[in-house]
């Protein structure tokens, strides 16, 4: 906050909040766009000029459709997760270093803190199945423990070279220090693992086993519909938007880049990154869910660790 | 090594789709805006047609409503005004009522008529939201006078040359558009361009090598 005033400080929150949220709805339109390109078809392009109202359209759709709240869930659980999810992402938001002057919060444990908040849109997953209490959402949400309990970890150790390197944990910091050369150069391993580990973490194709259509409905929110759907669905668009975001804090240099530096080359970068999401998305199957587990414990997480080492004896003797 | 070079070579071609389809698709019909050429012998809506006097083909006969394997077809006839003829012959049809919803679109019908009077249409757009208005009348089967049905099945076995009398017009146009399919379907030509629909440059004749090596 640093001393700014109130009202100023509210004006930053709202817009930067309307700005994610726009984007976390039109990373709908995209994905759709972009399977459907992918996939040689065109996409939706009725609703409005190349089909741009129809996030709109797909909102008003979901208000008016009827609500079921199936007979053995329970009811306060079922009713608040999909808010869970929202909160995580939204609260995320706040630490987000936009630009040089266009932070909301930078404690000087930003980090810890992001760690700790996205651990909360994995207990929406989680709790979302045990509130529905279902098999298909138990399985999901089962699933959910176990991937996101695994990746956090090398998301983890991926962070904390790039803290090493930063020698801070504010995320201010950490992207000051990336003034002349982005960490995705100095300290590629960490880049590579934190990008795999971003897809677990945020549930998306091809790590999407919580919710893997083929196998579990809808996996964690199978029961869920209308509105409350509608959160789970926003949320993780959200979550994709601000992974992307994270990503360009990192390990691409938030707003440095060649030319005049600014908030333009941290939406550029995102941006990339969103449709890097989306891109992976379409090109990959879904993986097997004993790969996926081998996949963190045998390879991310002694690379992780590896990888931190060396980072230190550089830092120690270099 | 070999597994990782195979995830770029994933993302490389996704992304060659993408930027070739946000330039141009070539697959999509834009269904209601566009709409694909029916082949020639498609067989939709049944449509009956009127001599060239306008008079009505129909002579009653009831051979349509005979073979019709659903029960699709109901006529009533009558006999035939000789101050005011509706047809030709003694009797006409009264009533003439086709069940879309219930036809299987065989066109048997088409084949027992003995006086060409059923044709099978290109008309496929027959969603409507009641029953009721699935069964058509004789004021919609029947060709307004003097109007032709945009395209025209009239069975297996017959021809345009084969019709008694002066051919209809239609069926002429039919004929000719049947002999340009065949001609299509011939020319080998036309079979490249298909390729190009399914395949990226290129990838088709590698394929081709590939097979031809295994
Ligand atoms: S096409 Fe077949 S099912 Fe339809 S009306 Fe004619 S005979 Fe009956
Ligand atoms: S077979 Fe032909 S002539 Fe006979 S009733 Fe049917 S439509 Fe009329």
């Amino acid at each position: 906050m640093s001393g700014q005033p109130l009202l100023i400080f509210a004006a930053k929150a709202v817009g930067i909040l309307a700005v994610v949220l726009t984007a976390a709805t039109y990373a709908t339109w995209a994905e759709r766009r972009v399977a459907a390109w992918i996939q040689d078809r065109i996409g939706p392009n009725k609703t409005g000029p190349f089909g741009l109202l129809q996030p709109i359209a797909d909102v008003l759709k979901l208000f008016f459709k009827e609500e079921i709240v199936p007979a053995p869930v329970d009811p306060v659980l079922h009713f608040i997760t999909p808010g869970i999810i929202m909160v995580g992402v939204i609260a995320a938001t706040a630490l987000i270093p936009f630009a040089e002057n266009l932070t909301l919060a930078d404690p000087p444990v930003g980090v810890l803190l992001l760690l700790g908040i996205s651990a909360l849109s994995g207990y929406s997953v989680i709790l979302a199945g045990m509130a529905s209490r279902t098999k298909y959402s138990l399985f999901g949400s089962l699933r959910a423990a176990a991937q996101v309990i695994s990746y956090e970890i090398p998301m983890a150790l991926a962070i904390a070279s790039v803290v090493l390197m930063a020698g801070s944990l504010s995320l201010v910091d950490i992207v000051k220090a990336q003034s002349h050369l982005p960490f995705a150069i100095t300290q590629p391993v960490a880049f590579i693992i934190y990008l795999i580990a971003v897809f677990a973490e945020t549930n998306r194709a091809p790590f999407d086993l919580p919710e893997a259509e083929s196998e579990l409905v809808g996996g964690y929110h199978t029961e869920y519909s209308s509105m409350r759907f509608a959160w789970f669905f926003a949320g993780e668009y959200a979550h994709v938007v601000i992974a992307s975001a994270l990503i360009t804090t990192f390990f691409l240099g938030g707003w440095y880049g060649p030319g005049p530096d600014g908030v333009w080359w941290f939406a550029i970068k995102t941006l990339f990154f969103v449709y890097f999401f989306l891109w992976v998305r379409w090109t990959y199957p879904r993986t097997r869910y004993d790969q996926l587990m081998k996949f963190a414990w045998k390879v991310l997480i002694p690379l992780g660790l590896l990888n931190i080492l060396i980072t230190a004896l550089i830092k120690i003797w270099g | 090594m070999k597994g990782i070079f195979a995830l770029f070579k994933g993302l490389w071609i996704t992304l060659k789709h993408n930027v070739k389809n946000v330039a141009h698709n070539t697959f999509t019909v834009q269904y209601p805006d566009e709409k694909r050429d029916l082949p020639p012998r498609a067989r939709w809506a049944l449509r009956l047609q009127r001599h060239e006097d306008g008079l009505e083909r129909c002579i009653a006969c009831q051979l349509c409503a005979a073979i019709c394997p659903s029960e699709a077809i109901y006529i009533e006839g009558g006999e035939n005004p000789l101050d005011n003829p509706v047809s030709k012959g003694e009797r006409y049809a009264a009533v003439w009522m086709w069940d879309a919803a219930r036809c299987i679109y065989c066109g048997f019908c088409v084949e027992a008529c003995p006086d060409e009077v059923i044709v099978m249409s290109d008309v496929y757009e027959l969603a409507t939201d009641s029953r009721e208005k699935l069964i058509w009348d004789k004021d919609r089967l029947f060709v307004p006078p003097g109007v032709q049905p945009r395209q025209a099945w009239l069975g297996y076995y017959r021809r345009a040359e084969d019709l008694d009398g002066k051919p209809l017009e239609f069926p002429a146009r039919l004929h000719e558009k049947e002999m340009e399919y065949a001609r299509a379907k011939e020319e080998p030509k036309k079979f490249e361009e298909k390729k190009e629909f399914m395949f990226l440059e290129g990838e088709y004749e590698e394929l081709i090598k590939k097979e031809n090596r295994t």
